[in-house]
């Protein structure tokens, strides 16, 4: 049978000694060998590692509980680990065949802060190649199956993080977000998707997309676990050049604080204007729930987000040519096309383009920001603007037609990044076919305590993974 | 950034065409950043702010949350 534990569960009833971890740890990493790489979700287990990590950890800390104390967690495989006593670091390959055989040479900032709070690293869960990719398909890594239905995609480029917690084998997993990639396979799995705030969360030794726009954030099945990882990898890195220092915080304290009188707004106009009706009627009846914990409810339409749409396509693509141009006359024909596209389109920006594309960013985010929260303190959207399609459906390289469709999946994620706001998604109900619906709750710099709140309060209140199980024996 | 002059796009283009890319490919690449920078110059800033890094010191230093307990 599946797990489908919380963090909290884990710590407090399954792990409660070092045989209990070690055996826990052991069914974790048999599903993830089996239901997880039956999903094609799961790019590699380090199990011994994982075993050693508990050795360690109960050896040197027994009697000082961690936050996330012996729970197996396993990461989108951009995170690098290199083990001290190891000459090569784990397979670093950022989803792509260009990148065969490539190793970290270091540990990302966020995995030794999860180490230090007790977490269990058990490997690495399929990506989109290069993290540039909204539908889930990777012909090389894996394309993750929803546990909704094996037919439907889990969306991107988070793909095999949302797959593994959403079949119940882990609580929670990293995931990375540029355009969406965090939010959209999260909403698709039926799960919390938190994308942070700018400069909140360090991306040191993280595989690269784009370095203005990448973010490092947890998907989970509930509030509380999303809010557990951000407290533990939340903080100032100095490595990181978009890093801001902050006072750390608990989030996952006080979750259950009243929301009473915060102001949330419908977002309606461009967060609307892509909606089929059955996710806008979905959308609008979840965000008129609000009122019932005493939120007021408003409706907000700024016509200029259009604007960031495009701007966003052009700065992940100039800053992911940036990184992958020297290598693209070898590598080239081992890059899904797809991929190769959105990487030449960055070909053709100059450094003088580039220069005006940051500053308009951050003029345009200045005054949108401003916009967006004069009467409204976080904004309700839509994820998904359409019911999810099927793998085949959706697989662009098998299907040209489909590309103008596929484009449009990040239409109310990818302004978000580009004003570096924090926002979270989580499941509001099931469309016809079954599949998860979701909504985004986007909120103003470093809120992501209210957002958290808000999703609490909504999670509470639907109950969404109560006796939910997709896999059992 | 790298620096990227017009005259290092053309040798970029011109190496990867050699390198056997396809040139219905990088046409239709091209074609979309000509496209996406048309949006980019069609605006113009409308606020005194030079990065992001600045508007986001600025947000931090105003930034309170007093329902969540700060780690000391």
């Amino acid at each position: 049978m599946s797990l489908y534990h919380s963090i909290s569960d884990i710590t407090q009833n399954h792990v409660r000694d070092e045989a209990s971890a070690h055996d826990y740890l052991e069914r974790v990493c048999r599903l993830l060998d089996g239901l997880g790489r039956e999903l094609e979700a799961v790019r590699h287990i380090e199990a011994g590692f994982a075993h050693q990590q508990i050795e360690q950890l109960f050896s040197s800390d027994e009697n000082k509980p961690s936050l996330l104390h012996a729970v197996p967690l396993a990461h989108k495989e951009l995170y690098g680990r290199k083990p001290e006593d190891q000459d090569k670091g784990w397979p670093f390959e950022g989803g792509s065949r260009a990148c065969e055989g490539q190793t970290a040479h270091q540990n990302a900032h966020v995995i030794d802060l999860l180490d230090a709070h007790g977490a269990i690293d058990c490997g690495r869960l399929v990506s989109v190649e290069y993290a540039l990719g909204v539908t889930g398909h990777n012909a090389y890594a894996g394309t993750p199956k929803n546990p909704f239905h094996s037919d439907y995609i889990c969306g991107g480029s988070s793909s095999g993080s949302a797959a593994m917690i959403a079949a119940g084998i882990l609580p929670a997993s990293l995931g990375s977000d540029t355009g969406g990639s965090i939010r959209l396979p999260a909403a698709a799995c039926g799960l919390v998707g938190l994308k942070p705030t700018y400069g909140l969360v360090s991306r040191h030794g993280v595989f690269p997309l784009s370095q203005s726009l990448d973010t490092v954030g947890p998907l989970s099945r509930n509030v509380e676990d999303s809010a557990m990882i951000l407290s533990a990898i939340a903080g100032y890195d100095p490595r990181d050049s978009t890093s801001i220092a902050l006072p750390a915080t608990a989030y996952h304290e006080n979750l259950e604080a009243p929301v009473t009188g915060v102001r949330v707004g419908l977002g309606t106009g461009y967060f609307m204007a892509g909606a089929t009706a059955e996710i806008a009627d979905k959308v609008s009846n979840a965000f008129e729930q609000f009122e019932r914990f005493g939120a007021k409810l408003t409706e907000t339409d700024i016509a200029e987000i259009a604007d960031t749409n495009p701007l966003n396509v052009l700065l992940i693509s100039t800053e992911a040519a940036d990184i992958h141009l020297d290598s693209l006359s070898d590598t080239h024909t081992a890059l899904n096309p797809q991929t190769l596209m959105r990487i030449l389109t960055g070909l053709y920006t100059d450094t003088d383009s580039y220069r005006r594309l940051c500053q308009l960013r951050a003029s345009l985010s200045a005054t949108l920001i401003e916009k967006i929260f004069e009467h409204a303190d976080v904004l309700v959207t839509p994820v998904w603007p359409f019911s999810l399609p099927t793998i085949a459906q959706s697989d662009v390289g098998a299907k040209p037609e489909a590309a103008a469709l596929m484009q449009q999946i990040g239409h109310n994620t990818r302004p978000v990044n580009f004003l570096g706001l924090p926002a979270i998604v989580l499941p509001i109900g099931l469309d016809r076919n079954g599949l998860p619906v979701s909504m985004q709750i986007v909120g103003k710099p470093y809120s992501e305590h209210l957002l958290l709140r808000l999703a609490r309060h909504f999670e509470r209140d639907l109950g969404f993974w109560e006796n939910r199980y997709l896999y059992t024996d | 950034m790298m620096k990227k002059s017009q005259d290092d796009i053309a040798r970029w283009h011109d190496k990867l065409s050699q390198a056997g890319v396809d040139e219905t490919l990088i046409e239709q690449t091209r074609q979309t950043n000509l496209e996406l920078q048309e949006k980019l110059n069609a605006l113009r800033p409308s606020a005194d702010v030079e990065t992001m890094q600045t508007l986001y010191q600025h947000y931090a230093r105003q930034q309170s949350s007093p329902a969540a307990k700060k780690i000391s």
